[in-house]
């Protein structure tokens, strides 16, 4: 597992839930963009605690609000 | 010991509320829900009083009656002995037996309980430093794990003079379970309403919860054979009084699943009624969508809600379609309709004003939409169907006033909800000016700030007077995403930024309506409303329906220069703001 995974996985999971065409999310891009529910978010922790294997607070999304540092955060501080 | 002047002041009228609070209920009502617990204890001492649910494997933590009383008789002596700097306590805890055990050993040694939310983000600590200082608490009861990440993703600075206790070494230094138990005629604080920085705490006395008890007693038939499962934070009033006290005031067995628990896996919530024979549970709106979207038609085979006597809901507006949806999903596993326990009330009323009756399907009426904008009622065949609320409940009046003259009004004219009763609150904590005038009305009764008419004795919500805007049952507040919105660009004005909300049909829509001074460069508005988005999902946990930038001078305001949020709203529906640019104009192009 690395950082290209994790936001590969991210991108999917964001274009999925948010109905986004895949190829326009940019890293960099604030998650609120794409118009999310809270519960929404909450689900996709659900399913990034089963990817990783690791619990996930679902309030991280509003800490790292970008797939850029949302997969930082999780490959140095959850992962490691 | 030399106080500054508003310290003094603010004890002083802390004093004036207590004793009013103490002479008003001294005669009249000295059983507290202590009484109960000690009445079970003794005399069904291995009755299971709750369980919680570990995982989805419905592995269990339980705690009889008599264990209950006697730990919490134990942390009640910890208490009177280490906890001497306030009278109120601050309560920190996770959904579980640790925060059921505090608030009764608090109401034990004497004390005040003030049940808050964890804060869980980076900074996020504002609206807790806000109820230290409202409520003059000097103590916080925390677990050792959440202390320490507090006070890691926060300043340590701002807590000085707070003194952390930790819940696991108070439960060890326990000498003894003999204490006599000291009755303070307040009970806790709700702080449910006002903004982050302004919050209001409202002040529950014994009595008042033990009105309230009896009410939800009779109206929800709960009796020493029933079970309940509560999914509702601590602090939530839902959660507290109905997860928590009832099974207490009447002497059952209370199920507790973390809201984290339902949230990441809801069939959790419906299987363990099935598993347990449950036979009630409470729901907001969006608990009951959030279950339907999320369990598939697969997952329902296992579930068996035959047993199940009702869904409590409550606690924001109540739709037809997710009660209809609801139903029709979980028909083929033994709910109907009848299944539903349609229900108003609000933290300052304890809990409960009105209910439906049990094993009754949902009533309601059908009306004209546009006209229900307009606060009229007009019967159609084909409309907008609004669901009842219940009935007053007995003990509790109701009054439907007129917005301006307060006049009282007729069967289906619309109003604002006034109650009255011993469950309502005397009001909140250190507010005296704003109690005045929303509580004690014509010597008794509660403004509620909703709106809604009678009929057939029937209640019907039909919307707010105030403000306050409810996303998945929380309350959010215009002023605080307003300041965050503020803060986000200088060309931003104080006083010309609405945030307003509507219902789409389906849910409950934010929106945002500014001006930018006349200098902000045309070019950089795109960028504007990225960053407006940005920081209100960043602080304050939303993600914003729209943002319209309007023309400088344009937004609705009162003569005294106050926004009129109401008024930006309904020229944004009717599309009738003078619109430069609107996210949603570059959203759609996405």
């Amino acid at each position: 597992m690395n950082k290209d995974n994790i936001a590969l996985w991210l991108k999917e999971q964001f274009g999925k839930a948010c109905k986004v065409a895949f190829s326009k999310i940019e890293s960099t891009d604030s998650i609120a963009l794409f118009g999310i529910d809270s519960v929404v978010l909450v689900t996709i922790a659900v399913d990034l605690e089963k990817f990783l294997g690791k619990e996930i607070d679902p309030t991280i999304f509003y800490e790292f609000d970008t797939i850029e540092a949302l997969s930082t955060y999780l490959i140095e501080e959850i992962l490691n | 010991m030399v106080l500054k002047e508003s310290e003094a002041h603010k004890i002083t009228s802390l004093k004036k509320l207590i004793i009013f609070v103490y002479r008003r209920h001294k005669y009249t009502n000295p059983m507290t829900i202590i009484d109960n617990l000690q009445n079970f204890a003794i005399n069904s001492p291995s009755k299971i009083a709750f369980s919680k649910i570990l995982n989805d494997d419905l592995a269990l933590q339980s705690i009889t009656f008599k264990e209950l009383d006697d730990q919490s008789s134990a942390l009640a002596s910890t208490f009177k002995t280490h906890l001497t700097n306030s009278l109120y306590i601050v309560v920190l805890l996770p959904q579980g037996l640790e925060f059921i055990i505090t608030i009764l050993a608090i109401f034990k040694a004497g004390k005040i309980a003030v049940p808050c939310s964890i804060p869980k983000q980076k900074n996020g600590t504002e609206r807790l430093l806000a109820i230290l200082e409202d409520s003059g608490s000097k103590d916080i009861i925390c677990s050792k794990i959440e202390t320490s990440r507090i006070l890691k993703k926060n300043d340590e600075a701002n807590f000085k003079g707070i003194t952390w206790w930790n819940y696991d070494t108070l439960i060890h230094q326990i000498s003894t379970n003999n204490i006599s138990v000291t009755n303070n005629p307040t009970a806790f604080i709700q702080y449910t309403s006002g903004s982050t920085g302004s919050p209001k705490g409202v002040v529950i006395s014994h009595a008042n919860l033990m009105h309230n008890s009896a009410i939800s007693q009779k109206s929800l038939q709960t009796n020493t054979k029933i079970k309940s499962i509560c999914w509702l934070p601590n602090f939530h009033d839902l959660g507290l009084i109905d997860g928590i006290f009832q099974p207490i005031y009447s002497g059952f067995q209370g199920f507790l699943i973390t809201t984290t628990q339902f949230l990441k896996n809801p069939r959790l919530w419906l299987h363990a009624i099935s598993e347990f024979e449950i036979d009630y549970t409470v729901s907001p709106n969006f608990g009951l969508d959030f279950a339907c979207d999320r369990i598939s038609d697969n997952h329902l085979i296992g579930l068996d809600l035959s047993k199940l006597r009702f869904i409590f809901t409550a606690s924001e507006p109540i739709r037809w379609n997710t009660l209809k949806a609801f139903s029709e999903k979980f028909t083929p596993v033994g709910f109907n309709s009848n299944k539903f326990m349609t229900a108003y009330g609000m933290a300052e009323a304890t809990l409960i004003v009105s209910t439906s009756p049990i094993d009754t399907a949902p009533i309601f009426l059908t009306v004209e939409k546009d006209y229900l904008k307009e606060n009229r009622i007009s019967l159609v065949k084909n409309g907008h169907k609004l669901v009842s609320s219940g009935i007053i409940q007995e003990g509790l009046k109701i009054s439907i006033r007129d917005t301006e003259h307060q006049q009282i009004l007729e069967d289906k004219q619309i109003g604002e909800v006034w109650v009255a009763g011993e469950s309502i609150s005397l009001g909140y904590l250190n507010k005296e000016n704003l109690n005045q005038t929303l509580f004690q009305q014509e010597g008794e009764y509660f403004k509620t700030g909703d709106l809604g008419f009678l009929s057939d004795e029937q209640l019907y919500i039909t919307g707010r007077i105030k403000d306050l805007i409810i996303l998945n049952g929380k309350n959010h507040y215009p002023q605080d995403i307003e300041q965050t919105i503020l803060s986000t660009d200088s060309h931003l004005l104080q006083d010309r930024i609405a945030v307003t909300s509507f219902d789409d049909g389906t849910k409950e829509q934010v929106i945002a309506i500014v001006e930018v001074n006349r200098n902000f460069p045309q070019d950089s508005y795109k960028d504007l409303l990225m960053n407006i988005q940005r920081a209100v999902f960043k602080e304050q946990e939303i993600a914003l329906y729209d943002i319209a930038i309007i023309q400088y001078g344009t937004i609705a305001k009162t003569t005294s220069g106050k926004i009129q949020r109401k008024e930006n709203l309904v020229k944004y529906l009717n599309q009738t703001l003078t619109k430069l640019i609107s996210y949603r104009d570059i959203y759609e192009q996405r």
